[in-house]
C-alpha cells in the first residue's frame, strides 16, 4: 500500500506544532468569516491570503485549507440561527435547521450541523484518498449534455417536491430562472435585461437574492410578530440535547449523503449549493414523513450538512489533480498556489508529494480540530438569541448590507437587496416555495449555456441528450423523481380510498 | 402609531438632509487634493484595483504587483487590492471616472479593456484612462486532447477552411471576447474565410479543459498559463502558442508558434497598470520611475518566472501608442463577425 | 381581491412582459440568430400559461368577489415594511460618499429607533455605533475588505 505510506509521510508533515497551530488559526478565523453573511469560503481564502505569504508552501496550504473548512462549517450557524445563510451552501441549513429553531433545539441543531459537517469532511477525505484519481478522470466524461441533464435533475427533483400547490413551486422556479437570465449571455454577447446598468453585465449574484430572501424577508415577515409582542425565540439553554432518537435517525442519511456530496463538488462548477439541496431533496423523498421536512425535521439539516461538506473535499479533487479550479474558492487557492511557485495538477503529487499529502493529513486534522471547535460553540452562540428580536433582527439587516457590498463592492446591490427582500415577503405571504427559486438563480444560467453548448456541439442535433451512459441514467433519475412523489400519492389514495 | 410618525419623520428628514450635505461637498476633496503637492507624494494608502473576482489573471497581476513593491521596499504606503467585478471591467472603468484627478488609484487591465469597448459592452475605453505602463505579457494557447486527431494548428486550419462546423472550438471566456478573438485573428490570418460561422462555445469557471480532455469539444482556445500543467502531464497537447517566438524552457519551449507553422500573426495577452484618468503629473511620473525601477528587481523577475509571464515593459508612451495599434486590429476582427457596435 | 388571485394576476403580468421583453432582445450576430432569445420566451410563455391556470382557478373559487374587503390602506407590517425599503435606499444614496461609518450608523440608528422605540435610545445609540464601528474595524483593518471610509479623513 504505496498510498498508505504516503499518507503517513503525510501526517509527519501535518502534525508538526507549527502546522497543527496553522490549521487551528485558520479554522477559527474562517469559521467567523463564515458565520457572516455574504462572507463564504472564497472571500475568507482571499482575504486572508496575505497571511500566507510568509509562510512556506506547505504551511500556506494547510491554513488556507483549514480558513476553506472552517468557513464551510461556519456558513450554516448563521443559517440555524437567525435563517441567513452565510453562503449558498448553507442554504439547505435553513430548511429544517431554523424551524429547530424556533422549536427551542438551536443547540442541538448547531451540534448536529457540526457533527454531520465533520463525518462527511472526514469520510469523503478518505474517500479523496483512494479514488481521486478515477474520480478526477470520471468527471472529465460530464460534457455540456450532462451537466444540462444534471441541472435539469436538481431543479425538477427540488420543484416537484415543493410543499403545497404545485404550479406554485413551478412559478418560483420559473421567476429564478427568469433572474438568471439577467447579464451578458456567454454564447452569443448579447446583452440580456441589464437596462443599461452596467453592473448588471454580469448577472446577478445569486447571494444577494438568498440574503435578500432568507434575511430581509424573514426580517419583514417578523416585524408583524414584534408588534404582538409574541416571543418566537426559545429562552432556555441547553436543555434539549442531541437524543439517541436523532442519532439512529441521522445516522444512514449522512453516510448516504457523503458520496453524494463529495462527487457533486468534484465536477467543475456544479458546487456545494447543489450538493447540499440535493441530499436534502433525496433524504425528503426517502423519509417516511416527508411532511415533517421544513418543520424541524433533524435528518433534513443533517443530511445536507455532511453533503455540503464532503462537497468542498470533492472539490479539491479537480485542482489538485487537474490543475482546473472547479469553483471559486478552488480558483484562488490556485492562484495562491502559483504565487507560491506551486503548479497544481497532475504532477503536483509526484514532484512534491510533501505538499499534497502533507494537506491531505491535513485535512483529516482540520475536520477533527472544527469539529473541536464548533461543538462547544454552540452553547455560546445560542446566547445570540438571547438578544430581544427587537435589536436583533435590526442588526440582521445591517449584516445583509454590509455581506452583499463584500460580495461585489458595489451599492447597486442594496437596490436588488430591497427589491429581492419584497419578493421574498410576497412569495411568503402567498404561501410560494422559495426554494425552487434560489437553486434556479444559481444553476439557471449553466443550465441554459450547456443546452446551447450542447447543441452547438451537435450541431443542432438533440441526440446528444441521450448519447452517454451518464446521460441515460441522469434522465431515468429525473423521471423518478419527478414521478415518485405522484405515484406515492396515488398509493396513500388508494390505500384510504381501501381501508 | 403618532409617536412612530414623528420618529419616522424625524430620522427620513435627518438621512436626506445628511445625504445631500455628504453628496455636496464628497466629490471635492479627490479634486482639490489634485493640485500641486510636495515630492513626499504617496503620503495616504494606494487603491489598487482588480476589475474582476478573487483567483482570475487580473487580480494575481495586481496582487503581484503590490507583494513586489513591498517586498522590494519601492513603495512604503498600503497597496491593499480591492476587487470590483463586473461588467468585463466596465464597472470599474465607470467607478475610475468618479475618480477622475485622483492620485491614489491604480488599476490592472489587459486586451478586455478595449474588447469590451468595441463590442459595445460601456462606452468606456482605454482613453478613459491614464495608461501608466505595460508590464507583462501571456500568450494564447491552442490546445487539445492528448488523442485528438489534430497534429498540428496547420490541420485545424484546413479542416475549417473546407467546413467551418467540422471543428468545435471552446474558450473560457464569453464570445467576442479574448479567447475568441485570439482564435479568430488567427483563423483569418491562416486564409480562413468565413470566420463568423465558426462555432464558438464558452465555459465557465474555467472549465474548458475539463471539457477538451473529455472529449466534447475539439479545441480549446485559452491562455497559456492555463494549461502549462496539463501540457507539462502530457494529459494535452498545445498545437500553438500566439507568441512571436518560442517562450519558457522544457515542455514549454517545445510548444511551436503559429508562426513556425505559417500562420504569419501574433497575439499577446498582456497586462498593464492603468491610473485614474487625468491623474496628476507628479503621480504619473512617480509611478512611471517606480514601475520602471520593480521590473528590473529580482522579486519581480523570479515572480515572472514562476507565473510564466513574458517581461513586457513599456513606458506610459509606448503603451499608449500599442493601445492605439492593437485597438485597431481588435476592430477589423470584431467587424468581420458582425460584433462590433 | 385576495392574495392568490393577485398572485395569479401578477404571474400572468410578468409572463407576458418577460415575453415581449424577450422577443425584442437583440439578435446574436454568430451562431443562430435567436439562440439567445428562445430560452427567456419560453420561461416567459410558460410563466404567463400558468398564470392563466391560476386565474381560472381563482375565478372558480370565487376570489375576486368582495373587492373592497380588508383594503384599508396600509397595515402596521405593511408601514414598517414600507419604511425600511425607504431607509435602504437612502442608506444605498448616501453609503458611498458618507462612507460606511456615518452611514450605517445613521441606517441602523433609524430602524432601531423605530422597531425598538425611541425610548430605548440609548441601547439604540449604542448599538447602531458599535456595530457600524465593530464591523469596519474588522473589514477594512483587520480582513482587508476594504469599505467606504470616512469622509475627508479617509481612515
Amino acid at each position: 500500500m504505496e498510498i498508505l505510506q504516503y499518507l503517513f509521510d503525510g501526517f509527519t508533515v501535518a502534525l508538526e506544532p507549527m502546522n497543527i497551530f496553522w490549521v487551528t488559526l485558520g479554522g477559527a478565523l474562517g469559521t467567523i468569516i463564515g458565520m457572516l453573511p455574504g462572507l463564504g469560503p472564497a472571500t475568507g481564502v482571499a482575504v486572508l491570503l496575505p497571511l500566507t505569504f510568509t509562510m512556506g508552501p506547505t504551511a500556506a496550504l494547510i491554513t488556507m485549507c483549514g480558513v476553506y473548512y472552517g468557513a464551510m462549517f461556519g456558513g450554516s450557524r448563521s443559517s440555524i440561527l437567525i435563517n441567513t445563510p452565510g453562503d449558498g451552501a448553507a442554504i439547505a441549513a435553513t430548511f429544517d435547521g431554523y424551524p429547530m429553531t424556533l422549536n427551542g433545539r438551536a443547540e442541538a441543531a448547531l451540534a448536529m450541523s457540526a457533527i454531520a459537517s465533520f463525518i462527511g469532511g472526514t469520510i469523503a477525505t478518505i474517500i479523496m484518498v483512494f479514488v481521486a484519481q478515477p474520480v478526477a478522470k470520471f468527471a472529465l466524461k460530464f460534457g455540456p449534455a450532462e451537466y444540462f441533464l444534471l441541472m435539469v435533475f436538481a431543479l425538477s427533483a427540488t420543484a416537484s417536491m415543493s410543499k403545497g400547490n404545485v404550479i406554485k413551486g413551478f412559478i418560483s422556479m420559473i421567476l429564478g430562472l427568469m433572474i438568471s437570465t439577467v447579464g451578458i449571455d456567454a454564447q452569443s454577447g448579447v446583452t440580456r435585461f441589464t437596462f443599461g446598468i452596467l453592473e448588471l453585465q454580469g448577472g446577478i449574484d445569486f447571494l444577494v437574492v438568498i440574503i435578500a430572501m432568507y434575511a430581509l424577508g424573514e426580517v419583514f415577515s417578523t416585524f408583524q410578530s414584534l408588534k404582538e409582542g409574541k416571543k418566537k425565540m426559545q429562552t432556555k439553554f441547553g436543555r434539549i440535547w442531541i437524543t439517541k432518537e436523532d442519532w439512529k435517525r441521522c445516522f444512514w442519511p449522512i453516510i448516504r449523503s457523503t458520496p453524494l456530496g463529495f462527487f457533486i463538488g468534484a465536477l467543475p462548477g456544479a458546487g456545494g449549493t447543489m450538493a447540499s439541496l440535493m441530499a436534502y431533496n433525496n433524504e425528503k423523498q426517502l423519509a417516511k414523513n416527508p411532511d415533517d421536512f421544513g418543520k424541524g425535521e433533524i435528518i433534513g439539516l443533517a443530511a445536507p450538512e455532511a453533503a455540503n461538506n464532503a462537497s468542498s473535499v470533492g472539490a479539491l479533487i479537480p485542482m489538485l489533480t487537474l490543475g482546473i479550479p472547479g469553483s471559486g474558492t478552488t480558483a484562488v487557492m490556485m492562484g495562491a498556489l502559483l504565487m507560491l511557485g506551486l503548479q497544481p495538477g497532475p504532477l503536483l503529487f509526484q514532484q512534491h508529494p510533501d505538499v499534497a499529502w502533507g494537506l491531505i493529513a491535513s485535512m483529516f486534522i482540520g475536520n477533527i480540530v472544527l469539529a473541536v471547535i464548533n461543538i462547544p460553540m454552540a452553547g455560546g452562540l445560542v446566547r445570540l438569541l438571547a438578544i430581544p428580536p427587537r435589536i436583533l433582527y435590526p442588526i440582521v439587516l445591517g449584516l445583509a448590507f454590509v455581506g452583499c457590498y463584500a460580495i461585489s463592492n458595489s451599492v447597486i446591490d442594496f437596490y436588488l437587496l430591497v427589491i429581492f427582500g419584497l419578493v421574498g415577503y410576497f412569495m411568503h405571504q402567498a404561501k410560494i416555495p422559495t426554494a425552487p427559486l434560489i437553486l434556479a438563480v444559481i444553476v439557471g444560467n449553466s443550465m441554459e449555456q450547456s443546452f446551447r453548448q450542447a447543441l452547438t456541439i451537435s450541431n443542432g442535433s438533440f441526440a446528444i441528450f441521450s448519447k452517454s451512459t451518464v446521460s441515460m441514467v441522469l434522465i431515468v433519475l429525473t423521471i423518478i423523481s419527478i414521478g415518485y412523489p405522484f405515484l406515492k400519492d396515488m398509493r396513500k389514495k388508494k390505500a384510504t380510498e381501501n381501508a | 402609531m403618532k409617536k412612530t410618525k414623528k420618529v419616522l419623520l424625524f430620522a427620513v428628514s435627518m438621512l436626506v438632509v445628511l445625504s445631500l450635505v455628504l453628496t455636496g461637498c464628497g466629490a471635492k476633496p479627490s479634486s482639490t487634493a489634485g493640485g500641486e503637492q510636495a515630492p513626499d507624494y504617496p503620503k495616504k494608502a494606494m487603491e489598487f484595483i482588480a476589475p474582476a473576482g478573487a483567483g482570475g489573471g487580473w487580480d494575481l497581476t495586481i496582487r503581484t504587483v503590490a507583494k513586489t513593491l513591498q517586498d522590494a521596499k519601492l513603495v512604503s504606503v498600503p497597496m491593499p487590492v480591492t476587487n470590483k467585478p463586473g461588467g468585463g471591467g466596465g464597472v470599474n472603468l465607470a467607478y475610475m471616472q468618479e475618480k477622475k484627478g485622483s492620485d491614489s488609484l491604480i488599476s490592472v487591465y489587459s486586451p478586455p479593456i478595449l474588447l469590451i469597448n468595441l463590442n459595445g459592452s460601456t462606452p468606456l475605453g482605454y482613453k478613459d484612462t491614464t495608461p501608466l505602463a505595460r508590464l507583462i505579457t501571456d500568450y494564447g494557447a491552442f490546445a487539445v486532447a492528448k488523442d485528438s486527431k489534430y497534429q498540428s494548428i496547420t490541420e485545424v486550419m484546413e479542416a475549417l477552411k473546407a467546413d467551418p462546423k467540422s471543428v468545435k472550438i471552446g474558450g473560457n471566456s464569453a464570445a467576442g471576447s479574448m479567447d475568441h478573438v485570439q482564435f479568430l485573428i488567427m483563423a483569418k490570418a491562416a486564409g480562413v474565410e468565413k470566420i463568423n460561422e465558426i462555432d464558438y462555445i464558452a465555459f465557465q469557471d474555467g472549465s474548458g479543459a475539463a471539457q477538451v480532455m473529455g472529449g466534447h469539444i475539439d479545441l480549446l482556445t485559452t491562455g497559456m498559463s492555463d494549461v502549462r500543467a496539463l501540457a507539462e502531464s502530457g494529459e494535452m497537447r498545445v498545437l500553438a502558442s500566439t507568441a512571436e517566438k518560442r517562450i519558457g524552457t522544457g515542455v514549454l519551449a517545445e510548444i511551436p508558434t503559429c508562426k513556425e507553422q505559417g500562420i504569419d500573426e501574433t497575439f499577446e495577452n498582456w497586462r498593464g497598470l492603468f491610473g485614474a484618468p487625468e491623474m496628476p503629473d507628479y503621480a504619473v511620473k512617480y509611478w512611471q520611475d517606480t514601475l520602471a525601477k520593480m521590473v528590473e528587481t529580482p522579486e519581480w523577475q523570479k515572480a515572472r518566472e514562476t507565473n510564466g509571464w513574458d517581461d513586457a515593459y513599456m513606458n506610459s508612451d509606448e503603451f499608449v501608442k500599442f493601445l492605439e495599434e492593437t485597438n485597431e486590429q481588435y476592430k477589423t476582427i470584431l467587424s468581420e463577425i458582425g460584433m462590433l457596435k | 381581491m385576495n392574495l392568490s388571485a393577485l398572485t395569479a394576476v401578477l404571474t400572468l403580468v410578468i409572463g407576458i412582459i418577460y415575453s415581449i421583453q424577450s422577443y425584442n432582445l437583440p439578435r446574436a450576430t454568430i451562431g443562430s440568430p435567436m439562440a439567445p432569445v428562445y430560452f427567456p420566451l419560453g420561461l416567459g410563455v410558460l410563466m404567463a400559461i400558468f398564470g392563466i391556470i391560476l386565474l381560472t382557478q381563482s375565478v372558480k373559487r370565487g376570489d375576486f368577489k368582495g373587492m373592497d374587503n380588508k383594503e384599508k390602506g396600509l397595515t402596521y407590517t405593511g408601514k414598517l415594511i414600507a419604511y425600511t425599503c425607504f431607509v435602504s435606499i437612502i442608506y444605498a444614496l448616501i453609503f458611498e460618499e458618507a462612507g460606511f461609518v456615518i452611514s450605517t450608523i445613521l441606517f441602523l440608528g433609524s430602524i432601531l429607533f423605530v422597531v425598538n422605540g425611541k425610548d430605548q435610545w440609548k441601547t439604540n445609540t449604542i448599538v447602531a455605533v458599535s456595530f457600524s464601528l465593530g464591523i469596519y474595524i474588522v473589514f477594512s483593518k483587520m480582513l482587508g475588505i476594504i469599505l467606504p471610509p470616512l469622509p475627508f479623513l479617509y481612515i
